[in-house]
Order: C-alpha cells, then structure tokens, then sequence
C-alpha cells in the first residue's frame, strides 16, 4: 500500500503542485516572517541551521518562483502558505518579488577543494561554478514559467560595465549562454581523472565572471499586460557538503555588500567544527571564524533547532498540519472523511487486567511489611493519592503507593520503624506530575501497560524534526489503514501505539549511518541503560525519570580542546538527533551541561519523554564507554 | 530498429574454472612481461591472484599494491592487512605499496578516486605487455578510475586483464559502514547535472542489497535533477535462488512508497556473468535513447554498490556510455564471523578481457 508518510522527504515530490500539497506554512511563519517584517532577508546573508529532516530543503523549495507561480494559481487552495510568504516579503500585491533558485552544493563544489591548484584558484572556481550554476537556475524558473526571454529585462548597471558584460549580461539569452559556457568549462576540470595544469585554466574566464555583481532586478512582461520585477535570491543549499575552509571562504565571499542579490546558505549542524555545533544550537554568537565581520549586523542567522520556550507547541501545530496534509493524499482515509491524524490515536491506556491489579495490590501489602509500615501509615499514604487526584485509575494508584511507601522508608530514622512508634519522616511525602509519570514508568516496565502514546508524545518523540516525525507516524498510518481493511474503527489503542513505536524506533537506530554512529549508539546505550536503572528504584528519587547524563558545564567546556574524538562523537550525536546538549543546566546549585537522548532512543529503551531528568557524570566516562 | 554496436559485445569471458588454465598457456609465451595491480587490504582474495598468477605463469610480474587507508579501521582489519602484505611480499619480491587515503581527514569527503588516478599516470609501462587488475580486494571507487584511467592512456600496455574473485557470500560477510554522503565516483560523473542535460529523462538504476536501504536512499537524495523514473536491478540467477524475493520483501517500502516502481521496471541481472548486465544495461540505453531524443535525451545513473561481478558490469558499460556513476563510499569495514576462513576454488576466479590482442590489437614491437 502507498504510504506517503514513509517518502518523507518532500525533494522527492517532482511536481510542484504534489510537493505544495504537503507542505505547511508554520516554519516559515515561525522562522522567517519576523525578519521579513524587518526587510532583511534579501539584502544581506541569511544563513539557516538545522539536523537533517528539519525541513531546510522545503522551506527553501517554498520560495522557489515556479512554485510561488503554481501557488498563485490555485490561490484558495494555498491561501495559508501564501499569507506565510506574504510576511515573508515574498509577495507583493499578489505578485512574486523574488527570482529564488535552490542550488544544491553537492559534491561538486567540494571535488574543487581537491584540485592542484593554488586555494586562490580553487575559491574562483567555486564562486564561479555557483554563478553560473544559479544563472542557470533561475532561468529554468523563467523556463518554467513559460515566457519568452525576449520578455525577460535585465536592469541597467552603469556601476560595474565589465562585470555585466563578462556575464554576458546585455541580454537575458547571452547571460545564459556565458553561464552555461563557464558551468561545462569548470565541470570539466573537475570530471577530468587527472585536471589540466594551472595555466590552462585562463580559457574559462573564471576571474571575470561575477554575474552577482550586477544582477539587481529582473523585470518579466507577460502577455497578459502583466509585469513582474525580480529580485534575484540563490538558496545555497546542502552547503555542509563544502571542505570547511570552503564553507568559510564562501560564507565570507557572500557577505560581501559588492553582491546585489539575495543570498540564503543552508547548512547542517555537523558542517561546523564541535565547538560551533555545540554553541549554535543554544544561540550563542561566534563571530570568530569571520574576522571584520560583525555577525548580527551582516548576517542573519537562524536555527531550526532552538532552544525557545514555545518550540514544543510549535512543532505540534507544524505536525498535526503536515499529518493531516499527508493523510488526504491517501484514498483510504480521504474518502471516510478521516482528515485528522491527532484523533485517531487513542490517549486512553487500557488498566491493568483484575488478575495483573490483584498481582499489584499483593505487592504492595508485601512492600509495607517488609518496609516495617504500619496498617495506618498504609492508609494515610494512600488517602495522600486519593486526595491528589480522583481521576487515577486502581493501577496508578497502586504504582504510586509502592514509590511512596519506598519514600516514606527512606525518609524516616531506619531504627524508629522498628519500634513501637508510627515515626514521621523527615520530609512530608508529596505527590506531583513527576511522581505520576514515573508511576506509569513502573506500570510500563513491570506490567507492561501502554506508555507512549496520543499525539503530544508522538510529536514528543520525534525531536522537533519533520523527518522523523513522518517516519515514526508511519507506521502507525500503515496499522490504522489495516484496521479500516478489516472492517475494524479507525483508532489505533495505546497498546498498538506503544509497541508500534517501539519497534519502528528500534529499526531507526539499526538504520544509523552517519560518521561516528558505532560510538554514537555506544554513548546511547550507556545512557539509556543508567537511566533507565535509575528511573525504576523503588523510590523513583528521580522522579519522571532520567534520559541524560550530566556533566558539569566547567568539565565540558574543555571537551573540545582536551577531548577531540569525544566532541566529534557528540558533534555527529547531536546532528543526527541521538541526543541534545543543554548546556548551563541549573541544578543543585551547580552549573551542568546534559547529554540527553533524543526521542528515538527514549521510545526505544523506554524511558522518559519528559525533560531535564539526569544522572551525574564525567568526559571520562563516556571516554570509557566509546573506547 | 538496428543500435549501435557494443564495445564489449563479444567479450572474452573465463569462470567455472577455465581462469587457471587460461592464464597458465598465455602467460607461458616467452614475450610476456605482467603488470599485477591489487589490493592490499584485510579481504582474504588479497592474496589468490598473485598466488596463482606466480604459480602457474612463467612472465616476470611487477607489482602495485594499493593499500587503501579508511578512518577508524578496526585493529583486526589491520592486522589482517599486515599479514595479507607480508604474505605478497614473500610471492612477488618486486612489489610497489602505494596508500591511497579514501578519505580527506578533515571532512570524510572522497579523495581516493582523484588519488589513484594520479597514480595510474604516472605508471611506468615500458616492457609491459600485460596490465592485470586483480579487483577482489580493490573498492569500487579505486577499480572505475583505475580501469579507465588505463584503458584511455594511449601509452598503457596492450592488453587489459580483470580479475575478480566472484564470492556473493564473501561480498555479504564484509559489511561496509557508509559515509554520510553519495557521490559520483571519480571520472563517473558524465553528463549528469549539466545545464545541457537538464531536459534529459533520468532513469536511477539502483542495486538492491541487503541492509543498504540507507545508501540507497543517500544516493537517490544526492542526484540532481531527481530521476524520473527508477528501475532497481535484481541479482537473477543468484547463487541464493530466493535472493531476489528476499530482496524485494526488505525493499518494499522503498519499491512501493518511496520510488513507486512499477513491477515491470525490475531488471534482473545474473550474478555470476557482469555481462549480462553490461548487455542489459546498454539494451535499456539504446531503446530509451530512441524514445527521448526529441525531447533531450535519455540519462542512467548507476550504482552498483552490491556484488563485485555485477560492479564490473556496471563499470564496463559506465565506460561506454560515460554514465554516471553514484556510489556511497565504506567509512571502515566489518567482518562477520566466518568469513575470513572461507578458502577460494580457482572455480570462483573470473578473467574479462577487456582490450588486447584478442580484439585485433597489436603489441607495440
């Protein structure tokens, strides 16, 4: 069965209007239309960070001119997406103010790094590649436009004469034919087993060709007495593919205020040395990699992965939207109305069978005898539960009395409980969300009841990453489609929820493949594995339960200097979503930095999805573990 | 509808062990002088060839050894590598050990294709009639550029020789960790991305292998423009007869969501003869050639990232037809147990004969 949640991947979707059937407007509303109400996101670099999955690629895809011209043709049907790029400065008066053109910096560019030339050379035929590839670029967005370019004009620039006419820039057909010159010139030397010397590398002009000197506007006549004016913007994508002093040299180069067209460079966390990785996920500015360059004034920079408060919700609106979009691709569900992905996942765990609650119920009587608790004590303890909530099914309530009959053993003088004396402890016992959670931790782990479940976990679970998202509701949409096969009601239970989770999890670690990932999974399991023996003691001192290690921030401040491989390892970690850093994380008067797993692993070793839980650690520990 | 003819249309083959005697009565002429380019890595078949080939041929042998350096290699592999060079050393006492780094080390970007390449033309052929290219324990990416470096030097020797050890079961046991990108192989990009080609109908022709759903998935998210129509390729006849519908079952979700292949698009390839697959492939080239030249031509991107007989195949008719050829290169290797204890039957040596006296060409006197 067609399962268009498992493409994931909108670059697959070759039509435009397919991919606009998919997307929804809530990143680029969420990251983008602040700094289109400010106007600066065409005159200036603008530079965005994700993990991969995070959505670069479709955002930059969005702004695309073809696309941005199917949109406007079908404009009740993407009304929401156009208000989005409206705010974005895309849009004026219902028309497109953008020539935007996506270049992939694939692999090409970096084989330039490794040519036998002089860098100086290596970085002119990089600039020059990328000119000529994104000339050629936006004229398939003309192309696809459909207008003849005896209709395309390009402004007038008196400024810099030899830059447009090294172009070939006096007309819009000529600009293409130089561009399409140098780009075959340049692939050339590249393709070549074995490149030509230096000196035979003048024929390609490439010292002269600067088309992004003096390209401004382009204005297009349509038939129709209509006229655009465009501002030409190249997306550089996938720019983690560059040597990193290429990356630098480009990211220097675009600075440069000489160019005149709007210039956009994504990239992945791991295209940065660990240090930059580590503090650009927590918005801390490094401007040193760029000497002369004010970073906030020359640069916009934006990342997808942010530590904001309002994340969560975000990426939950993002993930219903984008669900629900994929779900009406898909007969099956179109054609029973099922239009609502959040509604089909059930948030109503089944208790625990009579035989499995009498089971519990056994062993909490155990657990006050052989902790010396008193029948009293016993009931004042579970007045305490009943007094939290009247809501908590039997098995909560049992799980809860365990953990607080545990606390309440700990808290008081060992010696006392075995007098006559019903002592009190030394802390009055409490009961809080936290405390819940893990009762359910244990509920889970020793009676095997449904954990994740309902929609806030499995957005929860997926790291605030759209990929993995689509790649986790997968499954669940493949087991809901079976259901309606067999005559059976469309919502899938907590139990299906949580196994099918699971697994698919398990399948997404086995699948790793990234520089790294051995060692990566090795830190994984050793987080997982402590947490997991800590979140289940009887007293859940933790209380939600952990899935981070801790390490204090001083200590891993140094990771980068005195730990190379173990910062590379956190690097990759971190990009690939197998865990996040928190850095300056207060607790217990101290300063930490937590290592804490991504969503993917807490499905699959059961732990937590709740945040800020961890166990105190050291760089050599996890040294140890990947050794 | 009469196409073009193939290069290596009459191809000379030897396997079910016809190599051994082959190379015995060539090799035996009194005339022969052998260049032996191998690998010296941690793979057992290092060693077969130049065991073979210093058993049974009378020719003096010049050897290059490429020992192909990864990061993060296991200190077994290692070993495996020092034992298997040290063995080659005691065969062949002229030998030459080159390393050639696969990967830059600040990055993981490819630098071994650029790196053998440069190799290759600064070969010394003087004396040489011979060039034999013993690609058991080579990677793909040192074996294409290798291959097509020599055979368009005008200068290299006359005859072209590959051999390869055909073990499916050797090739499965050692489990690649692949890098995080896809890239064309050095001097495989052909025409693929260039604003002359962007009209062309692209057509993916994948390999399925086992557990390489994620290469696959790198290598289709690396081509641009994006393929508009994909056609995996099978391995059928296979020494596992059900290698296929394993195959097909581990690949369903790609073959049905994913790349949507139409059933009929599956091309099956036999394992154990690389022309077979040559054939197919150029077949497939010459018909849908016919199809799109009005509307700017036909492109195949291949990626042959299973068996190596299979591979050869790809790389003969890459060399034909210049097509691209996208691959996602090893970081390191893992052996599977067993695997290194597997012995070889000349049976499983394959010999093609790529260019040479046999088609016409004569030694240079």
């Amino acid at each position: 069965m067609f399962n268009p949640f498992e493409r994931r991947a909108t670059e697959y979707l070759r039509d435009d209007e397919a991919f606009l059937a998919v997307v929804t407007p809530e990143p680029i509303r969420v990251h983008l239309a602040k700094y289109g109400a400010e106007r600066s996101l065409y005159d200036r670099l603008v530079v965005i960070r994700g993990t991969p999955g995070s959505g670069k690629t479709t955002i930059a895809r969005v702004f695309e001119t073809s696309v941005v011209d199917t949109m406007l043709r079908h404009e009740e049907a993407y009304k929401p997406l156009m208000a989005s790029l409206d705010e974005c400065g895309a849009l004026h008066d219902a028309r497109p103010v953008l020539l935007a053109a996506r270049i992939p910096l694939e692999s090409d560019y970096r084989e330039i790094w490794e040519l036998p030339y002089p860098e100086d050379t290596k970085n002119v035929l990089l600039t020059t590649l990328l000119q000529s590839r994104t000339v050629l670029a936006w004229k398939r967005q003309i192309d696809k436009l459909g207008v003849s370019y005896d209709n395309v004009y390009l402004t007038p620039d008196v400024g810099s004469p030899g830059a447009r006419s090294a172009a070939g820039a006096e007309s819009f057909e000529s600009l293409v034919k130089t561009a399409a010159r140098i780009e075959e010139g340049v692939l050339r030397v590249i393709g070549a087993l074995v490149p030509p010397p230096a000196s035979e590398l003048a024929s390609l002009d490439a010292d002269y060709y600067r088309p992004f000197e003096t390209l401004e506007d382009i204005q297009i006549s349509f038939e129709a007495q209509q006229t655009w004016f465009l501002h030409p913007l190249v997306i550089c994508d996938d720019a983690n593919t560059l040597h990193p002093f290429q990356l630098a040299y480009l990211q220097r180069w675009l600075i440069r205020r000489e160019l005149r067209v709007g210039r956009w460079l994504l990239t992945r966390l791991d295209a940065l040395r660990p240090e930059e990785a580590f503090a650009i996920v927590h918005q801390e500015e490094r401007s040193s990699e760029l000497p002369g360059v004010t970073v906030s004034r020359e640069i916009i920079q934006i990342n997808l992965q942010s530590e904001r408060k309002d994340q969560k919700a975000q990426f939950r609106r993002m993930a219903r939207d984008m669900a629900n979009r994929y779900m009406r691709q898909m007969p099956m569900f179109a054609t029973r109305k099922l239009d609502d992905f959040a509604s089909l996942l059930s948030d109503r765990p089944a208790r625990l069978t009579a035989s499995k609650l009498e089971t519990l119920r056994a062993k909490t009587h155990a657990e006050a005898k052989r902790l010396h608790i008193s029948a009293e004590r016993y009931e004042g303890i579970f007045r305490l539960i009943t007094d939290y909530s009247k809501d908590l099914g039997d098995d909560d309530q049992l799980a809860l009395l365990i953990i607080l009959l545990n606390r309440y053993a700990k808290r008081v003088d060992q010696k006392e409980l075995f007098g006559a004396e019903d002592p009190e402890p030394a802390r009055p016992l409490k009961i809080d969300s936290g405390l819940e959670e893990a009762a359910k931790l244990y509920l889970f782990h020793i009676y095997q009841r449904s954990f994740f479940f309902g929609f806030n976990d499995l957005c929860d679970a997926s790291s605030e990453n759209a990929e993995q998202f689509l790649r986790l509701s997968a499954i669940l949409v493949d087991a809901i489609a079976t259901r309606l096969i067999r005559n059976q009601g469309a919502t899938l239970s907590c139990e299906q929820q949580t196994s099918l989770l699971r697994e698919r999890a398990t399948d997404f670690m086995k699948s790793w493949s990234f520089p790294y990932y051995d060692k990566v999974r090795m830190i994984v399991e050793a987080i997982a594995a402590r947490s997991l023996h800590e979140s289940l003691r009887a007293t859940a001192w933790l209380g939600s339960g952990a899935n981070a290690f801790g390490v204090p921030q001083e200590e891993f401040a140094r990771v980068t200097t005195d730990y190379a491989e173990l910062s590379n390892i956190l690097k990759f970690g971190m990009a690939y979503n197998a865990f996040t850093l928190i850095p300056n994380y207060d607790c217990q008067g101290k300063k930490w930095c937590l290592i804490e797993l991504g969503g993917i692993p807490c499905l699959s070793y059961g732990l937590t999805l709740k945040r800020g839980g961890f166990i105190k650690s050291r760089l050599d520990d996890l040294v140890e573990v990947t050794a | 509808m009469s196409y073009p003819t193939k290069r290596w249309e009459k191809c000379i083959m030897h396997r079910d062990g016809d190599t051994p005697s082959f190379l015995a009565e060539w090799f035996s002429k009194p005339d022969k002088h052998v260049f032996l380019i191998g690998g010296a890595g941690f793979d057992p078949r290092s060693t077969a060839v130049a065991k073979l080939l210093t058993s049974c041929s009378k020719a003096p042998i010049d050897t290059l050894l490429i020992r192909e350096q990864r990061p993060l290699p296991s200190s077994g592999l290692l070993e495996g590598a020092d034992k298997n060079i040290v063995a080659l050393k005691q065969m062949l006492p002229n030998l030459v050990l080159r390393e050639v780094n696969i990967f830059s080390a600040s990055d993981f970007a490819l630098t071994g294709g650029r790196q053998i390449a440069e190799i290759a033309r600064g070969l010394q052929w003087s004396g040489i009639t011979d060039v034999v290219i013993d690609c058991s324990a080579l990677s793909r990416g040192i074996v294409f550029p290798l291959v097509r470096s020599v055979l368009s030097n005008p200068a290299a020797p006359v005859n072209l020789h590959l051999l390869v050890i055909d073990q499916p079961s050797l090739d499965d046991g050692i489990v690649a960790e692949p890098t995080e990108r896809a890239s064309a192989i050095h001097g495989f990009k052909g025409r693929l991305g260039l604003e002359s080609s962007q009209q062309a109908a692209v057509l993916w022709l994948p390999q399925l292998v086992a557990g390489q759903q994620a290469s696959l998935a790198k290598i289709l998210s690396s081509l641009e423009p994006k393929p508009h129509d994909i056609c995996p390729i099978l391995p059928f006849p296979s020494h596992d007869l059900r290698k296929p519908e394993k195959l097909i079952t581990e690949f369903r979700t790609e073959l049905e969501s994913t790349w949507e292949v139409d059933p009929r698009n599956v091309i099956f390839a036999s394992e154990g003869n690389p022309l077979d697959l040559y054939r197919s492939i150029l077949r497939i080239d010459d018909e849908r050639g016919e199809v799109f030249k009005e509307t700017g031509g036909s492109i195949l991107v291949l990626s042959p990232i299973g068996s190596k007989l299979l591979s050869i195949g790809a790389l003969m008719a890459a060399i034909e037809r210049d097509f691209p050829v996208v691959c996602v290169e090893a970081l390191n290797y893992k052996f599977t147990p067993g695997v290194e204890a597997q012995r070889f039957s000349d049976e499983k040596l394959v010999h093609l004969w790529l260019k040479g006296e046999a088609y016409g060409e004569k030694v240079a006197s």
